[in-house]
């Protein structure tokens, strides 16, 4: 565990400047076990600066860091590899609509690793019954599916991997869904096993376990970064309210 | 007049950026092919034989009964002693490879540019690049393989049921009728039937995948692609068709 990094991902002196997102000087660092919430209006740039840590952006200028190490200073293989270690569960659940639903769920494991069929059947089983989907049609299509199984299959997909760090794009959307209580408890499960968790939502959770940090942004620009307490205490929070208000 | 030259020149530049784009997608799916050969080569073989399957095998009884058709028609109209060698020179090396790239593309090549573009639609495309899956590599790669090998099968797949329905009315005996036949064809004319089926086969697929993944993510586009499939591949396969009579003739 000596040469584990410090931080799951971090952001030195990003610059970005595309659309109505700009980012200047931005540096952010996700150590394990912490939860970091990026939070915004729909068009606030929250899920550039999201794909941007997830390798899907390149930044104009400073580092991207996965795990320690440089993304975009890797060859193509060595950056693919490291991203797979970054799954991304989205707003709505993605599946693709041709391809039964447990292979839709062994995809990445298929793709990424040299694992045998039983080992990635074990893998997304293990998977499936930390998210509470120990049952379910494996030869469905997504179609057939319902929206909450759908919901729970994202996340096997996601934790099949055994991420370092979990992306999950407007988490307060699954949380109003109905999906509260097993969400929330799957995403503490992972922190406390170490593993880091970066959001997005319109707003701050009423869950304090899972903000660590919030980054607070508006058109297009981050105003803040910092814990929860410390923005609530500045008053910088609610002066992001009131903005993030004005916009709607 | 200068109006009739800058429309010629538009046209001439489209054409050329429409030929780059599809280099674009023919290089990028050949290099991730040949230089990743860790990541999901079980994921591109598993795609790559659905594919091979849907263009190939499904359509195996319908290019056999094609091809006899074929066959035994033009062997009803130019029957006599010339009949062996038209089979050859035209049918096997001409007709086979075209009128089987014709039901590739019907087939295989609308459903792709179609698959794909509801892929773009649903947001599938994205959903792989979040999983640091290469789009190229798990939809366009298994695609191109499966098309293209189907193709060429395909093709000496007509190739046989024409050669089978026109010995009735050769008039020879099956042992004459095979002599004829091997002495009239060469392992040339053999190979250019295949080649063309390869070639054609390939060039139907890029040009379904490139309608597929370039399309404006809506669903009103989604038939204007297919068709767009169709007018070009018609006009890439007739034009290649052309310049492989004139290389191989002359």
């Amino acid at each position: 565990m000596s040469d584990a990094p410090d931080s799951m991902l971090s952001l030195e002196a990003v610059a970005f400047d595309v659309g109505n997102t700009r980012l200047h000087d931005l540096s952010l660092a996700i150590e394990p076990g912490q939860a970091v919430a990026v939070l915004g209006s729909r068009r606030s740039g929250k899920l550039d600066l999201l794909q941007i840590c997830l390798g899907l952006r390149p930044p104009a200028g400073g580092t991207v860091r996965i795990l320690g190490q440089d993304l975009w200073a890797l060859n193509e293989a060595e950056r693919t590899a490291l991203r797979s270690r970054v799954p991304l569960i989205h707003e709505q659940p993605l599946f693709l609509s041709n391809v039964r639903l447990y292979d839709n769920l062994a995809l990445p494991l298929r793709y990424h690793s040299h694992l045998s069929e039983n080992e990635i059947r074990t893998r997304v089983d293990r998977a499936a019954a930390r998210v509470g989907l120990e049952r379910y049609d494996a030869i469905a299509l997504p179609m057939m599916c319902s929206r909450e199984l759908l919901r729970r299959a994202a996340y096997t997909r996601a934790l099949s991997m055994s991420p370092s760090l979990l992306v999950v794009e407007e988490l307060g959307t699954a949380l109003d869904d109905g999906a509260r209580d097993w969400t929330l408890r799957v995403l503490l499960e992972y922190r406390r096993e170490g593993g880091a968790v970066l959001y997005s939502a319109p707003a701050p959770l009423p869950d304090e376990a899972l903000s660590d940090r919030l980054v607070l942004m508006d058109r297009g620009e981050v105003l803040a970064i910092g814990e929860p307490a410390e923005l609530r205490r500045s008053g910088v929070l609610e002066d992001w309210r009131g903005r993030s208000r004005e916009e709607v | 007049m200068w109006g009739w030259v800058e429309s010629v020149g538009r046209r001439a530049i489209s054409a050329l950026d429409y030929l780059r784009s599809l280099y674009d997608l023919l290089y990028l799916s050949l290099k991730t092919f040949a230089t990743d050969r860790r990541s999901g080569v079980r994921v591109i073989y598993r795609v790559s034989v659905d594919q091979c399957y849907f263009t190939g095998v499904q359509a195996f009884w319908f290019i056999a009964f094609f091809g006899f058709a074929v066959g035994l028609s033009l062997a009803v109209l130019i029957q006599g002693p010339l009949l062996v060698q038209f089979l050859v020179k035209g049918v096997v090396r001409e007709i086979a490879p075209l009128l089987t790239s014709f039901v590739v593309l019907g087939r295989s090549g609308t459903a792709i540019a179609v698959e794909i573009g509801n892929m773009k639609v649903g947001h599938e495309l994205d959903l792989l690049e979040s999983m640091a899956i290469d789009p190229i590599r798990r939809v366009v790669v298994p695609r191109l393989i499966g098309v293209t090998f189907a193709a060429a099968c395909l093709t000496v797949t007509f190739d046989v049921a024409a050669c089978v329905a026109s010995f009735p009315v050769a008039g020879l005996s099956p042992i004459e009728f095979y002599r004829e036949l091997t002495r009239a064809m060469t392992y040339r004319d053999l190979g250019i039937s295949i080649g063309k089926g390869f070639l054609f086969g390939i060039t139907t697929a890029l040009i379904a995948c490139h309608h597929g993944m370039t399309m404006i993510p809506l669903t009103t586009e989604v038939p204007k692609a297919a068709t767009r499939v169709v007018m070009n591949s018609l006009m890439f396969v007739q034009s290649m068709n052309i310049a492989c009579i004139l290389m191989y003739a002359t």
